[in-house]
């Protein structure tokens, strides 16, 4: 997620972390298959990022951890 | 005395409410051992004093965090008589994952699903009888920034503390396999009169199966913990 660019839009493939990221961002609506739009992005700095009608700040760390399945065929 | 607290995720309205339900009549003061503001206040509704609570607001109520678990130690351990959850009816889907968590503690929620101004301002249609019927609590639209349906929720908070013995338990499963791994937790834990006399046996069994550290902790003494481990298995 950490490399999208404002504007882009998504859905996450896995989250790969311990179990303490996974619960963290799991507890913020941050699932497999969810779709997330990048709003602004900062790097290296933290991201904003819609998620289920809502709009959340994530860390760069974060963001890192999530992969996406991006658009087509993938 | 009754006793009621204010939850819901940051932003959604929840301290507005708070000043509404309550006027200049609050407090704050700090949880003991932590920073995170605490605030009370009082209101009167039919003669009777109630005490109000404003929690943290919080995404989720696991032990690892400062905030979450204040919200959760006292949901758990203080057992508020009702429990406000405040939600933003903009944002239902975000906002209803701790109102599951709030029932999975057999907390008594009265739900204000805040924001109806804008819920419909934006075209939003939520069908809150089915709502209502569906998570097995009362469910009020609000607006804290005007006031708009305070009276109702306050009559729907008195209904709650009145009926609070026979509420209805929510159904929300998991699949077969980890409801199969719940059960046999909690009977384990229902062996333990202690245990099960202070927390819902179904929650805390839950905790357990997700290595919580808090919920690890509270089971650390007791006579059954040999039995709640093997059936965590």
């Amino acid at each position: 997620m950490a490399f999208l660019s404002e504007g882009e839009e998504g859905n996450i493939l896995e989250v790969r972390g311990g179990k303490g990221v996974v619960q963290k961002l799991s507890d913020l609506g941050l699932t497999p298959s969810t779709k997330i739009k990048v709003i602004k992005s900062n790097p290296p700095g933290p991201m904003l990022v819609e998620v289920r009608k809502a709009r959340i700040a994530l860390g760069r760390g974060f963001t890192m951890k999530i992969m996406m399945a991006n658009g087509e065929g993938l | 005395m009754t006793t009621i607290a204010l939850i819901g995720n940051p932003n959604v309205g929840k301290t507005e409410l708070f000043n509404r339900l309550t006027g200049l009549k609050q407090h704050v003061g700090n949880w003991p051992g932590v920073t995170v503001e605490k605030k009370t206040g009082k209101y009167t509704n039919g003669g009777e004093v109630i005490d109000v609570v404003d929690l943290p607001g919080t995404y989720s109520l696991t032990a690892q965090a400062k905030d979450e678990l204040i919200a959760r130690n006292y949901l758990i351990l203080d057992r508020p008589d009702v429990v406000i959850n405040i939600v933003d009816g903009t944002k239902l889907e975000r906002n209803l994952y701790l109102t599951l968590l709030l029932l999975e503690m057999e907390a008594n929620v009265v739900m204000a699903l805040n924001r109806w101004d804008l819920v419909k301002e934006k075209h939003i249609e939520v069908d809150t009888n089915k709502l209502s019927q569906s998570l097995g609590i009362p469910i009020i639209p609000t607006v804290a920034t005007t006031g708009e349906g305070l009276e109702e929720l306050k009559k729907a908070v008195m209904k709650a503390v009145q009926t609070k013995e026979n509420r209805q338990k929510n159904g929300l499963t998991y699949g077969e396999d980890v409801e199969q791994a719940i059960t046999g937790i909690e009977t384990s834990i229902k062996k333990d009169w202690n245990l099960s006399k202070n927390y819902p046996s179904r929650w805390l069994a839950i905790k357990v199966l997700e290595n919580d550290t808090q919920a690890l902790d509270l089971i650390k003494d007791s006579p059954q913990k040999r039995e709640i481990m093997g059936a965590r298995g």
